[in-house]
């Protein structure tokens, strides 16, 4: 079969997320009754989404196995794939290849308090993991959740519809944090790795799982060894330019490893041993 | 053992060509020897390597992964027509191992590069062992030989007046049944054996042995500020590279039909890695000369065990600033013990 055959599907819905519209989920439905019964994926996987006639974006897959039956993609606009998708209205055909990639290592976690610490889009991927761990089927397999999730600005927040059903949860604690808040924003002003001190979790059975903008992570990797994070207990996904997300177009390694393939989930242990390209 | 006439060659090649297969041939090109489809022009014989390499072949600079058609709300893809059958004359072992290291990036691992596959299995490579090597070749040095088979279904080895035909695969046995009648048995001696003496003044003095291991040792030494302060950022080391594999995908559309096509591509650019955010991995030459010096020496064998060079040479005679792999290996040699 040719890996670079994209499967068919329909948007169904779009969910303006930010204020500025800069951010938009897509909830995607595979057009072939086959396809929709058989494509599986993990949590942190991402897939290749293909505007036939503009070209490709790899786009992590924000929406959790355990929703059945379409796939979210939560996408900032950026460049010209992601621009052009921002213009799709419901009802339009997209191409989908994938799953690709390796996944959260949600197996080894269980057992595990979980902290997500995520900032601006960079919740997408995590929110793959947070709605499986908290769906009822999984739920008791995890210790305790906490998510840290920051934005510059209270419009900036995405999944707000989803923060409120986290926020009622009594076995998932939240904290919403902005960089700047405004005249409405009653909630927590700081940034993310500011926050994280502030709340300063536990080292102890813990696993930590971050995503965000480079800036973010720098501070977030600091803090966590601070308050005693071996690297190993630091999870975190990379964006990569790539191409083809399967090994072959040569453009998204890391040293000798590919973010396609051998990513794009890595521990700060694993980051370590490889060259700062990324 | 087989004997191929020399003078048996052009009819040879009308046979396959009229056995429906696109047939690529070494002509002469004003002075300059270049591998072209092949329609009877007379046939290059005194060359080192043509100017492109059989990737031109296998992996042609741009070739449709897919096509499409129809509206946005109603859209059908499908895959582009097989590729014709193809013979490729006159390349040299160092390219035919070449296909192999590709072989190992499009055919291994999870997925199965279908395009790549169908047109490397539908491609017969005929090549010509070497009886001299040329100034800028280094095959022994990363483990190839003048008459080594890797990589190709037919070696011919030459000899006066003709050639000594040697089949690794059936796909070669089969391109040579099309010359029975042509061939005649003759007593030779294994004619492998030539490679041995050939002499390759550039191979002895590359010294690989460690410098990998040493290369990631010192990831940061300055030394790699002063290797790629010449670099010009051109990409033409990448492109006559018979093992540089890296592609870039692009769509073009036409109303309502378009199709997906990937074209080769270099790390060497300032944009290859640049993303739409605006965030760039390797944002300066040094990143990029590492890497490309590092993929061939450090991270290919890494995942292979093999390096990611077959000494062509083609960078050496091509690069306007010198920056090859064996002048590289030596700086590097150099200053890293």
């Amino acid at each position: 079969m040719n890996p670079y055959l994209p499967h068919l599907a329909t948007i169904d819905e779009i969910i303006p997320e930010t204020a500025s519209q800069d951010v938009k989920t897509f909830r995607v439905v595979f057009a072939d009754a086959a396809v929709r019964a058989s494509f599986s994926y993990e949590p942190g996987q991402f897939a290749e989404l293909s505007l036939l006639g503009v070209g490709e974006a790899p786009i992590s897959i924000t929406s959790s196995p355990t929703q059945r039956g379409y796939l979210e993609f939560a996408v900032k606009r950026a460049g010209v794939v992601t621009t052009a998708l921002h213009w799709s209205r419901p009802g339009d055909h997209l191409g989908i290849r994938g799953p690709y990639g390796n996944h959260f290592p949600y197996r080894e976690m269980e057992g595990k308090n979980i902290v997500f610490i995520g900032g601006g889009i960079g919740l997408a991927p995590l929110r793959s993991l947070i709605n499986y761990v908290l769906d009822p089927s999984n739920r008791s397999r995890y210790a305790a959740v906490s998510i840290i999730y920051g934005a510059r600005s209270p419009g900036d927040l995405v999944f707000k519809w989803e923060l409120d059903a986290w926020q009622r949860r009594q076995d998932t604690e939240l904290h919403v944090t902005v960089d700047r808040g405004d005249e409405g924003w009653t909630g927590r002003v700081g940034f993310v790795p500011q926050v994280l001190m502030d709340v300063a979790p536990s080292p102890a059975n813990t696993v930590t799982v971050t995503c965000g903008p480079p800036i973010m992570i720098k501070y977030v990797l600091e803090n966590l060894e601070k308050l005693g994070f071996a690297p190993d207990q630091i999870v975190t996904t990379l964006e990569m330019r790539m191409k083809c997300g399967i090994g072959k177009c040569g453009r998204c390694n890391i040293g000798s490893r590919y973010v396609c393939q051998d990513g794009p989930v890595f521990t700060y242990e694993q980051l370590r041993q490889m060259p700062a390209e990324y | 053992m087989r004997f191929l006439p020399a003078t048996a060659l052009p009819r040879w090649l009308e046979r396959l060509r009229g056995d429906g297969a696109t047939v690529w041939a070494p002509v002469d090109e004003d002075g300059v020897v270049v591998l072209r489809p092949w329609e009877g022009q007379p046939i290059a014989s005194r060359y080192v390597n043509p100017l492109n390499s059989l990737k031109d072949v296998l992996l042609p600079r741009t070739e449709t992964i897919l096509e499409f058609e129809g509206r946005p709300t109603d859209l059908a893809v499908r895959e582009p027509a097989p590729p014709q059958s193809q013979v490729v004359f006159g390349t040299r072992p160092c390219d035919a191992a070449a296909m192999e290291l590709n072989d190992r990036v499009f055919l291994e691992g999870t997925f199965v590069d279908e395009g790549f596959r169908r047109r490397r299995e539908t491609t017969t490579v005929l090549t010509v062992a070497c009886t001299v090597a040329g100034p800028h070749c280094f095959c022994r040095a990363v483990g190839g030989s003048p008459t080594a088979p890797r990589g190709s279904d037919l070696v011919l080895h030459p000899v006066e007046n003709g050639y000594l035909p040697e089949a690794p695969t059936s796909r070669g046995e089969k391109a040579l049944r099309a010359a029975s009648d042509l061939v005649e048995d003759v007593e030779h001696p294994d004619p492998r054996e030539a490679g041995r003496t050939v002499a390759m003044p550039l191979a002895e003095r590359i010294a690989l042995d460690g410098l990998a291991a040493r290369l990631r040792d010192h990831f940061e030494h300055p030394c790699w500020d002063a290797i790629s302060r010449r670099c010009h950022s051109c990409g033409l080391c990448t492109f006559v590279c018979p093992t540089c594999y890296c592609f870039a995908v692009f769509d073009s559309l036409r109303v309502t039909r378009g199709r997906r096509q990937r074209g080769w591509d270099s790390c060497q650019f300032k944009d290859f890695l640049l993303m739409a955010g605006g965030h760039n991995p390797r944002p300066t030459r040094k990143h990029r000369v590492r890497q490309r010096f590092l993929h061939k020496l450090c991270y290919f064998p890494e995942a292979y065990g093999e390096y990611q060079c077959v000494g062509c040479g083609r960078c050496v005679a091509g690069c306007p600033v010198g920056l090859h792999l064996p002048a590289v290996v030596d700086e590097l040699g150099e200053v890293l013990g």
